[in-house]
């Protein structure tokens, strides 16, 4: 047209070279490295968010009712139901702004003992981690708030050698002192019995109700391998229904140059999750449907092109229409791969876990998913349909 | 189709949208905190909430009467108005012109049938409440805190414990014995109700919203019985049935627990006497008066079974106790031959029956019908599971953990859907701001179908809406550069509009019907968390094609007239 076309198919070979340089590295690196590095959900075991934080505050209560404390952002709320009915009060921060005038205040209810370990510490940085909503006992109940000091990651790989084989990685900023840790499953180990091990481990070397368990998950082996084989067979299973599709809609060229395109997208993915050692979890899967959807959509919308252009002008050269298809579509391609890296990249910027691992996921699937669409899956069009000797005859 | 008709169908579209978000808005926007917690309670909870009002209210009304009967009837009363004026035209009296407490306690035949109209206004105000949150879009574990289990059967232990193989559908059986016992224990665990549903054929999934403490998870596993055997005081019992008539607003503590007489004897105690209703509910049927001191406890129980008497062939129930529980057993029994024996659960009653003679170890239970039967059967097996089961995956969530992740992926979906926004204008003009438009009305469509199909928001779905918002965008995009083309080619707005809308319409539809193949097969095939992305892909590609095809064409359609001075904005540029 008015402008010169990306001369798509001038640059076949060095787009195809790129790519299997690119998946020649993550064949290295997964050898290198002895696999992928399989998140809890693929690899049974028990994996557990902790917090090291100071006990400020302990509870007691003595008498026939039934109290419980909850924590909430902005107030550490009581709950008496006994005979007088049920009575909430909720202890707000802006009025309790530390640990002593929490306990002062708690001390007032009827029944309750409170002790402030360390009364400076700020009501607001109070945590509620398992075992809250607590229901309070003769036995105390332990506050915990976020510390002034922070730990560092090698203290807790001490404090977990005892128990040996454990994963430790640091979540968040270094002070926050959270800590992702890793346990494989040991024979003859149960849930409980890991969970009270890791306990027992911590409480050794932090002091017992130091430590904060945010969040804790288990898997037991059968899940684990369920959950891989039934991924496994639903990535197949669509990705087949999808050639069906093509190949009816299409011709058959446009069918499998789609989905050695989609192939590439999986393959480069998990070369950038080997060689960022990324964890690889159900969330994983999640991202490569994503992309494989993402970068299928935009492989017919160029395909979609070269057809049209194909039946309109019968004169030009398949390598022609080709590159001036992705020309044509390119301003598209563009806008819509901004848009959608513009909803995502925040994601991966502020949010946490498993929704911040498919952001970043995602945004090399979007970059991988934009380049096959546009470089190899039209370039693979041009082999296999001069393979079967239409690349002139049907430009004719 | 013309233009209004179309205009009809996404006007119809918009408001059915709208009534099923209303429960949502209204849960998470309008009611009270204290409201929820109280409502999201199991009924049994509900229950006595709504007893421990009443009798609350009773009393107070009763000393407002004693006070000054005269008074003004207190605003936070006039529910009452309504029952009240109902007994007025059944006794064929004229309603009273003003209330006062006076004539609003002339408006009920006697001060059970008061208690009972304040029980229920607060019962049903409460499970309408409930009801309200069940249809509003729920969140799921990983986002607002909880506890998710998944167990599974132990076949092996089983096995050992038979002495036999057994079949698959043996073992099925006896997990459904398991959730049904579990099932019976949710009462006695906490606020909030617990989801128990079996997976498979012999995996069990409970899901426990907003607590994440294992301490008392595993009590609630492990359901350390309270089940233990009584002695009745039948003499106590009917002064206690007369009492409680003679007094109705006695009967409850304001928390909605059975108030002790003063005159029972110290080591009597007063219990309710429980069946079962249609829904599982333990109803309360009378009252009995038992002994404090525990005749047998529960732990000595092995066994229970139901079976039929050889001789008169009438329903019984049969169970065996350990050594130590036989002879206390036999001591109990042979002593008290002629009394009533409860079965006590819980401090609530499930069963009585007289003793006939000394028994030891294998007891056998008559006087019931099948269905009775059975039901004390299950009551007495509560204490252990028929088939032992093992955590096969735990996942806990504390809530400052959940209520981070929200706060900040809600942050980033913002900043992200601002900065599309932004964009869609910047590059397209007042077309962007249509493609807006579309955006936004995708994002509220997708909401209510989730919302009106019950589905549960988890992260993953989270991130499902992001790509799908992403995609909306990228339909209009396609739409929008396919329009311009078709300007520089020399067309005039109209035309270009039109010939950019219908040459677009296969890329649209190819495009999208690839992803939601790819969407449909993970939501048949993939693990939960899957599921609930590509639910929400499998939604959300609908409503984008919708959204674009046909929202954005109307208002293109409606914009782009052959009128002077009706430009079609698509550019900042000249082209």
């Amino acid at each position: 047209m008015r402008t010169s076309d990306i001369p798509v198919i001038k640059l076949r070979w060095a787009a195809w070279g790129l790519a299997i340089l690119l998946l020649a590295a993550g064949f290295v690196s997964f050898f290198l490295f002895g696999g992928f590095n399989l998140g809890v959900d693929f690899e049974s075991g028990l994996s557990q968010r902790i917090r090291i934080a100071p006990v400020g505050l302990e509870v007691t209560y003595d008498g026939t009712q039934d109290v419980v404390l909850s924590i909430s952002s902005s107030a550490l709320s009581v709950e008496q139901r006994g005979d007088a009915g049920v009575k909430v009060t909720p202890l707000r921060f802006a009025e309790y702004p530390n640990a002593s005038a929490l306990a002062q205040a708690l001390g007032a209810m009827e029944g309750i003992t409170a002790t402030a370990i360390d009364g400076t510490l700020a009501s607001s940085t109070l945590l509620s981690g398992y075992g809250f909503p607590a229901t309070l006992s003769p036995t105390p109940v332990k506050l915990n708030f976020q510390g002034k000091s922070s730990t560092s990651i090698d203290e807790v790989r001490k404090a977990l050698d005892v128990i040996g084989n454990a994963k430790v990685q640091t979540v968040g900023s270094e002070e926050s002192s959270t800590f992702q840790i890793r346990f494989g499953i040991k024979d003859g180990a149960t849930q409980a019995s890991l969970e009270e091990e890791v306990k027992g481990a911590l409480a050794a070397h932090f002091g017992s109700g130091n430590v904060v368990v945010l969040q804790s998950d288990y898997i037991g082996p059968k899940f684990s391998r369920t959950l891989l084989t039934s991924s496994i067979l639903a990535i197949a299973v669509a990705m087949g229904l999808i050639l069906i599709y093509v190949w009816f809609r299409f011709r058959f060229a446009y069918a499998v140059s789609s989905l050695v395109a989609l192939l590439h997208d999986v393959l480069a993915m998990l070369t950038v999750i080997t060689l960022l050692r990324l964890e690889f979890s159900s969330t994983t899967i999640a991202a490569l449907l994503t992309i494989i959807g993402y970068s299928l959509n935009n492989t017919i919308v160029i395909f979609d092109r070269v057809r049209e252009n194909v039946t309109i002008n019968k004169n030009a050269t398949l390598a022609t229409q080709i590159d001036r298809s992705v020309t044509q579509s390119v301003s598209r391609t563009v806008m819509s791969a901004v848009t959608t890296l513009l909803a995502i990249v925040p994601l991966a910027i502020l949010a946490s876990g498993d929704i911040r691992l498919f952001s970043i996921n995602m945004i090399f699937g979007l970059i991988f998913g934009t380049y096959s669409s546009n470089f190899l899956a039209p370039t693979l069009l041009y082999w296999i349909s001069k393979a079967q000797g239409k690349a002139g005859v049907k430009a004719k | 189709m013309n233009k209004r008709s179309r205009l009809l169908i996404v006007v119809a579209v918009a408001l059915l949208c709208g009534f099923f978000l209303y429960p949502t808005i209204k849960w998470y926007g309008f009611v009270p905190q204290q409201t929820k917690e109280l409502a999201t309670g199991s009924n049994v909870q509900i229950k006595e909430y709504a007893r421990g009002q009443a009798s609350r209210d009773l009393r107070e009304l009763k000393e407002l009467v004693a006070l000054d009967a005269k008074a003004a009837l207190p605003s936070k009363f006039s529910f009452l108005k309504e029952s009240a004026k109902a007994t007025y035209k059944a006794t064929g009296r004229p309603t009273p012109k003003s209330w006062t407490v006076e004539a609003l306690f002339s408006g009920f035949y006697n001060e059970q049938s008061m208690f009972n109209a304040i029980e229920a206004y607060y019962r049903t105000s409460l499970i309408n409440t409930k009801t309200l949150g069940n249809k509003a879009l729920q969140l799921g574990l990983d986002l607002r805190g909880g506890m998710s289990i998944l167990l599974e059967a132990d076949s092996a232990a089983y096995e050992a414990k038979k002495g036999s193989s057994a079949s698959a559908s043996e073992i099925s059986a006896a997990v459904r014995q398991d959730i049904e016992i579990l099932e019976k224990r949710i009462d006695q665990f906490g606020v909030s109700e617990p989801v128990i549903r079996l997976q498979g054929s012999d995996q069990i999934l409970i899901e426990i919203p907003g607590a994440a403490d294992p301490e008392r998870v595993n009590s609630f596993l492990r359901g350390k019985g309270s089940l233990v055997f009584k002695m009745v005081d039948t003499d106590l019992t009917t002064q206690l049935a007369a009492y409680y008539a003679a007094n109705p607003g006695e009967v409850y503590t304001d928390a909605g627990a059975l108030k002790q007489p003063e005159f029972l004897p110290a080591g009597k105690i007063a219990a309710g006497y429980y069946v079962s209703d249609d829904y599982g509910i333990d109803e309360l049927e009378r009252y009995v008066v038992i002994e404090e001191e525990i005749g047998l406890d529960g732990t000595h129980l092995e066994s229970a079974t139901t079976g039929t008497d050889g001789i008169t062939g009438r329903p019984v129930v049969n169970f065996h106790l350990d050594n130590l529980g036989g002879d206390i057993f036999y001591k109990l029994t042979s002593t008290n031959v002629g009394k009533t024996l409860a079965v006590v659960m819980d401090g609530k009653v499930k069963a009585m029956a007289t003793i006939n003679e000394g028994i030891r170890s294998s007891v056998q239970i008559s006087g019931f019908n099948a269905q009775e039967a059975n039901d004390l059967a299950i009551v007495l097996r509560t204490a252990a599971l028929p088939i032992e089961l093992i955590v096969s995956s735990q996942q806990a969530v504390g809530a400052t953990l959940g209520e981070d992740a929200v706060s900040m992926g809600l942050k980033a979906i913002i900043i992200g859907f601002a900065l599309v926004i932004l964009i869609m204008f910047a590059y397209y003009h007042v077309s962007g701001l249509v493609a807006d438009l579309a955006l936004l009305l995708n994002l509220f469509i997708m909401i209510s179908v989730l919302s009106a199909f019950n589905f549960t928001v988890t992260l993953t779905s989270v991130a499902g809406l992001i790509l799908t918002l992403g995609m909306a965008v990228d339909t209009n995009v396609i739409i929008f550069e396919r329009i311009k083309e078709e300007r520089r080619m020399g067309k005039s707005d109209i035309a270009a509009v039109k010939a950019g809308f219908d040459k677009a319409f296969w890329t649209v539809m190819d495009a999208n019907i690839t992803t939601i193949i790819a969407a449909l097969v993970l939501s048949q095939l993939g693990s939960s968390s899957v599921k609930g992305f590509a639910n929400t892909l499998a939604i959300g590609i609908v409503s984008s094609v919708f959204t674009a095809l046909f929202v954005s064409h109307l208002i293109f359609d409606a914009a782009i007239t052959d009128q002077e001075g009706k430009k079609l904005l698509i550019s900042w540029r000249k082209n």
